[in-house]
């Protein structure tokens, strides 16, 4: 019979000494119960390392805490528990706190819950096992896949912390869609000479190998052991074996220009960077003909206006500045939330660039040759004062839409990742995580995730750079064996986890290598395959383990004992 | 009858409803007096069987608290739970149980008086509905 030892957590004074006596006096002297000791705060570490050194004197290995919510402790005692030798996961906590002293309101039955409590916590500690921790060395090689600004970043960022870096490019020369810009809204060098020196400085750095007009054709392995296959266009084939992977393949524009859109006063802000670079300044000319005035007309293609915003403010500023021409930008929301862009619309309001903010979409018509746009402004305070203005323009400026990449899709089913809002790639919590992916060991930055400007995309860069960093450092990944685990004499390989797993940890390699599992009765030599958990790759949800038909799955720190004890119902 | 006290199992999602159940007791909101909560890693841990088995075990009522839609940290978890729930209503009713044994109720961390307030209109209406008849 285990023996169980009793510490009790007086919680800075909110579990009263009267109380806790009540409750513990039903349990001395109990054969079960080596000893109970009152403790303070035994959520630091230092109460930790009493707590073991107590558990050691007595010679008992379980524990049962009388204290707050279990969630305070897990985090502690999951971190400091295995180096004083201490399995977490044979301390149960019964949340006395939170659970009865302050949800019952009558005493006598709070005192009465929690004795039950106590009891229940008993036997889960009785039933629990150990579960062991172990660790994955991890070689310091990273797979960047996508040479577009955010990749050159993250490239040359882990490989400054000494991180070898394969980065994988599909066209012929790094630099993606940043080359399509000329200049930045938010600094004064020029976007291309910025991504020829990162280009050089990458092709300078011994730790980077450009992998150019190659794509990635399958993936095999989890965490520390991914086996990437890619294809070089002249259908060469090549296996590199990174620890982790970064996806940052960008996003892509479409260009829709039927209908009215189709005049040649219509223009895409890529094409108007390119007119600003090309002129001369001071007259901006098109086709030969000067332009004068220009329109740019937002919220008319992408829903999310952030980037059409910045470029279009960074471009009359431009036009105002330079060419002494008329801008006027139509919107019907303008983003300005980037950093910098509040100055940047007020510099362009001083220098006299119209706004108009409008309700209805503006109607666009053909004036002798000319595109018209009759449009209501709805900025005036008060309503008698909005005015219909029809507004001639030289030229307008006009977003394409930006949407995922066609790759997205093909990529999401080779990396195991999930698709997300508008089919570009998912972040494992937008808000907390937001550059890993759903696996462990993959991440997700730059355009891929959602457009982004520059300046953003250099940001999240970054903050990829440093959880890559702060993977791979330590030369190795510590995890615990609290995972599902498949028995492979009970799998039937009907292909239900792989399928259901948020995280792609399962897979089912059928006459694999590491894969196979013969059992003893049927024949010596019979192979055949089974769905297989990878212990680093799984979270510990647990969905697999309740929609296996052959349950066939367990999970390892959370058996159906423990759920059924939990219930502590009478059978 | 008169002093029938409901038993209720409430699993609890470790991301949701664990959280909220602390919070709940934070506020020192009363929990009716016959509750016991399991604390599942995420709702899709929660097996058709535990639902019947804690049924089958004495419970009057089970409840489920899980994120709200979409708002499962690993995905579909809730979804999953879902589909488990109405399978087992399925099986209610064609033994001829109450299908309003079995209930689930979406939260967040945050939800700590609807949590409560779920586990008061569960208990209430489990008064009315009488022991549980499929208690062995």
């Amino acid at each position: 019979m285990a023996r169980i030892g009793i510490f009790i957590d007086g919680m800075g004074g909110s579990i009263p000494a009267p109380f806790r006596e009540k409750i513990v006096s039903v349990i001395r002297g109990l054969p079960e119960i080596a000893f109970s000791v009152e403790e303070e705060n035994l959520a630091s570490p230092g109460a930790l390392q009493r707590m073991a050194e107590h558990l050691k004197a007595e010679e008992v290995d379980r524990a049962v805490i009388l204290g707050g919510s279990p969630k305070l402790y897990e985090t502690s005692f999951n971190k400091f528990g295995y180096p004083v030798l201490l399995n977490p996961y044979l301390l149960t906590v019964a949340n006395l706190k939170e659970q009865t002293l302050q949800a019952v309101a009558n005493e006598e039955e709070a005192v009465e819950k929690a004795r039950k409590m106590m009891i229940k916590a008993i036997h889960l500690a009785s039933s629990s096992g150990p579960i062991e921790s172990r660790s994955l060395p991890l070689t310091p090689q990273t797979l960047v896949i996508g040479g577009g600004i955010t990749g050159i970043a993250i490239a040359l960022a882990l490989a400054r912390s000494g991180i070898q870096v394969y980065l994988l490019e599909k066209g012929k020369h790094l630099g993606g869609k940043a080359l399509e810009l000329r200049r930045f809204y938010n600094r004064p060098e020029e976007v291309q000479k910025w991504v020829e020196e990162k280009v050089s400085e990458i092709s300078r750095n011994s730790r980077i190998t450009v992998i150019s007009e190659t794509e990635l054709k399958r993936l095999d392995g989890h965490l520390g052991r991914f086996q990437a296959t890619v294809r070089k266009a002249n259908g060469t084939e090549a296996v590199l074996s990174p620890s982790a992977i970064v996806v940052a393949t960008g996003y892509e524009v479409e260009r829709n220009r039927k209908g009215i859109y189709g005049h040649r006063s219509f223009i895409s802000f890529a094409e108007m960077e390119t007119l600003l670079a090309e002129n001369e300044i001071p007259s901006l000319l098109r086709n030969g003909k000067r332009v004068e005035s220009v329109a740019f007309l937002l919220g008319e293609v992408n829903g999310d206006v952030k980037i059409d915003s910045i470029n279009a403010v960074k471009q009359s500023l431009l036009l105002q500045e330079a060419f002494q021409c008329q801008t006027v930008i139509l919107c019907k929301d303008l983003k300005v939330s980037s950093d910098g862009m509040e100055r940047l619309y007020r510099r362009a309001r001083e220098r006299g660039a119209l706004f108009i903010k409008f309700e209805e979409p503006p109607k666009l018509s053909i004036v002798n040759g000319q595109i018209q746009v009759d449009v209501k402004d709805t900025s005036a305070i008060r309503k008698e004062d909005e005015w219909p203005l029809s507004i001639l323009s030289d030229l307008i400026v006009l977003s394409d839409a930006l949407i995922p990449n066609p790759e997205t899709e093909n990529l999401c089913r080779i990396l195991g990742l999930h698709r997300g809002n508008r089919g570009f790639f998912m972040e494992d919590n937008p808000q907390l995580l937001r550059v890993r992916s759903n696996r462990r060991g993959i991440f997700v930055a730059g355009g891929c995730r959602f457009p982004q400007e520059v300046s953003e995309t250099l940001n999240e860069a970054g903050a990829t750079a440093q959880e890559v960093i702060a993977l791979l450092s330590g030369g190795i990944y510590p995890y615990d064996l609290s995972v599902a685990e498949v028995d492979p004499e009970k799998c039937a390989v009907c292909l239900t986890c792989p399928r259901l797993c948020p995280h792609s940890a399962i897979t089912v390699e059928k006459y694999a290598e590491k894969n196979i599992y013969i059992t003893p009765g049927i024949g010596e030599g019979v192979k055949w395959g089974a769905a297989r958990v990878d212990p680093v790759a799984c979270y510990g949800c647990g969905i697999c383990v309740g929609e296996c038909p052959a349950k066939a799955i367990t999970l390892r720190h959370q058996p159906d004992e423990l759920i059924y004890a939990q219930m502590n119902l009478s059978d | 009858m008169v002093n029938f006290e409901p038993k209720i199992v409430a699993f609890c999602c470790d991301q949701s409803g664990y959280p909220a159940a602390d919070m709940a007791g934070g506020l020192e909101l009363n929990f009716p007096g016959n509750v016991e909560f399991v604390r599942v890693p995420c709702a899709g841990r929660i097996e058709t069987l535990y639902l019947l088995k804690a049924l089958e075990r004495g419970a009057d009522g089970v409840l489920i608290f899980a994120c709200y839609e979409e708002n499962c940290q690993f995905l579909r978890g809730n979804l999953r739970a879902k589909s488990r729930l109405s399978y087992a209503h399925r099986l209610l009713e064609k033994i001829g149980l109450e299908k309003e044994r079995i209930e689930i109720c979406h939260l967040a961390t945050n939800c700590g008086p609807k949590l409560a307030e779920t586990l008061h209109r569960k208990s209430e209406q489990l008064k009315k509905l009488g022991p549980n008849p499929a208690k062995i």
